[in-house]
């Protein structure tokens, strides 16, 4: 059982991954075991790749007291396919793929040192993901359309995203497929979402 | 990270018949993040430094 911290100062940035932060990504840690551990083995071995290929765009938070970094999370476009079965009189029963615009949380991760810290009676973990979900409803409105931000949980954070207004996915629609099939997948609508009734032409 | 083809989501992904469909929209709309909730997240971000 950890013990709970209350810090009575918040001094922490968000910051883009690059090259400068390096050396901090080496101290990141989320446990020994899996799948926790692999978080900060991303972090350290596949982040940086990936906000040069287009796989994803990490975002840091470093407690600017310390100089550590507190926790980090990997945001992709992506959306959640439905299968939608209908039927005309020319064509008979159809079925359509659409989607729901979405933005996926690929990796949520706060270092062990902060995993029990508190500021005003909200964990670090709290302050973090709410920020970014701030960040992505400012997207939807100036960047891209988003609806939906959805993420597979790992087991033991489930919780965590229930408490954060985060529900289990509908039984009809699911993200495509990947590594993480085996865990949960949650999501949260920012906007409200609609049938497509029309067949795409 | 790579993906699997996209044949295998058709296998996986259930079908949403039409006369279920106005209830499968009505339900996953319960999940909308309210106003308050984004304002609280936006104030949460403010706390924030760039």
């Amino acid at each position: 059982m950890k013990t709970r911290k209350t810090i009575s100062y918040f001094d922490f940035s968000i910051q883009l991954l690059n090259n400068e932060f390096k050396s901090l990504t080496e101290t990141f840690t989320c446990g020994e075991t899996y799948p926790e551990a692999g978080l900060a083995d991303y972090l350290k071995n596949q982040a940086f790749e990936d906000m040069e290929t287009g796989n994803g765009v990490t975002y840091l938070v470093i407690d600017n007291s310390s100089n550590i970094i507190a926790g980090y999370c990997t945001l992709i476009s992506s959306s959640l396919p439905y299968y939608y079965r209908t039927e005309d009189e020319e064509e008979g029963i159809y079925q359509t793929l659409c989607e729901i615009p979405a933005i996926k949380i690929f990796m949520f991760a706060v270092d062990e040192r902060y995993q029990d810290t508190f500021y005003e009676n909200k964990p670090i973990s709290a302050w973090i993901l709410e920020a970014i979900i701030a960040k992505i409803n400012s997207m939807s409105s100036q960047v891209a359309g988003i609806k939906a931000i959805y993420l597979h949980a790992l087991p033991s954070a489930e919780e965590f995203y229930l408490k954060n207004n985060f529900s289990i996915c509908e039984e009809y629609f699911q993200p495509f497929s990947s590594d993480d099939d085996d865990l949960k997948v949650m999501y949260a609508l920012i906007r409200e979402v609609h049938i497509v009734y029309e067949k795409s032409k | 990270m790579a993906t699997k083809p996209i044949t295998f989501v058709r296998q996986m992904l259930p079908v949403i018949p039409a006369d279920k469909s106005e209830a499968f929209i009505k339900k996953a709309n319960k999940n909308i993040l309210s106003a308050e909730y984004l304002k609280k997240c936006s104030d949460s971000e403010k706390k924030f430094k760039v």
